[in-house]
């Protein structure tokens, strides 16, 4: 699941983002000039709290959808 | 003969519930888009948002800390030496709406077919038998003397009759209907707004000059 968020140092090319990877420090660079972008140490653990609520509510949907094709 | 004991089909349509097998699946294909989209709400306000004071309806967003790198060329100083590249380290905060990949999922599709089995038979089957036989028998003789003759007639008469007669029908009707449904959900674009409230955080990532001489808001 990537996010592709504007890069803020050229403003031109995308920074293609995993969740769960930047939360665990990995870096991720702008297709068009190289700029690195990663979350601070200090943010890791909110990040974290973040994507492992994101899986609970991705599974959670899955459930629903499950549920709802589910022939009566 | 055989229709009047053939169960009226109009007959067994008009008892339907048509309101109830048609607008039941509708209803529970609303209340499911209704649940999908609480829970991705309570998601989004409980974990991309924050409220500081219950009392108070303001959510502030969830900031996480970044750090931007970016290779810099330097000249040398006295302008003879060769450039160096040096990273400049430029950190930012980042609402974490904008990091999560959030989508709406809804029932997109729901199809109701409606085949409705009612099975009414009727067999009729007639037997009709006849025979008749009758039988007549008669006879007679008689004699006597003519003259130097001597005569003697005699005769006999017989009838005999049979008939006999079947009849068979038989009568058979069947008419089927079932009824499915089919119900499909599946993944919708983000609200609109939504999407603009994710823009307008993204855009607020990038930096800001300020000029000389102004302090930096707090």
């Amino acid at each position: 699941m990537l996010v592709d968020i504007a890069c803020p140092a050229c403003k031109i090319g995308n920074i293609s983002l995993e969740p769960h990877m930047l939360a665990q420090g990995v870096s991720f660079s702008c297709s068009s000039c190289g700029a690195e972008i990663s979350v601070d140490n200090e943010s890791r653990d909110k990040l974290q709290n973040s994507v492992i609520q994101y899986d609970i509510y991705k599974e959670r949907l899955t459930g629903l959808q499950e549920d709802g094709n589910r022939p009566i | 003969m055989a229709d009047s004991q053939i169960l009226s089909m109009g007959q067994q349509f008009s008892g339907l519930p048509m309101g109830a097998l048609i607008g039941g699946p509708l209803m529970s294909a609303a209340q499911a888009n209704q649940q999908m989209a609480m829970t991705q709400l309570t998601f989004m306000m409980t974990t991309c948002f924050t409220q500081k004071d219950p009392k108070i309806p303001t959510y502030d967003p969830v900031m996480i800390d970044m750090t931007l790198t970016r290779s810099v060329i330097q000249p040398a100083p006295d302008g003879k030496g060769a450039p160096t590249i040096s990273p400049e380290i430029t950190n930012f905060s980042l609402p974490i709406l904008t990091i999560i990949p959030l989508n709406s999922l809804a029932v997109d599709d729901v199809n109701i077919h409606f085949e409705m089995e009612v099975k009414s038979s009727f067999a009729q089957k007639n037997t009709t038998a006849s025979s008749s036989d009758t039988a007549e028998k008669g006879s007679f003789s008689g004699g006597g003397n003519i003259g130097p003759f001597h005569v003697e007639v005699s005769g006999s008469v017989s009838h005999s009759s049979k008939e006999s007669s079947t009849s068979d029908t038989t009568h058979t009707q069947s008419n089927s209907a079932k009824y499915e449904v089919t119900v499909h959900a599946a993944q919708i674009p983000l609200p609109q707004g939504v999407n603009t409230i994710i823009d307008a955080y993204a855009k607020s990532v990038a930096p800001i000059i300020l000029p000389t001489g102004v302090e930096q808001p707090k």
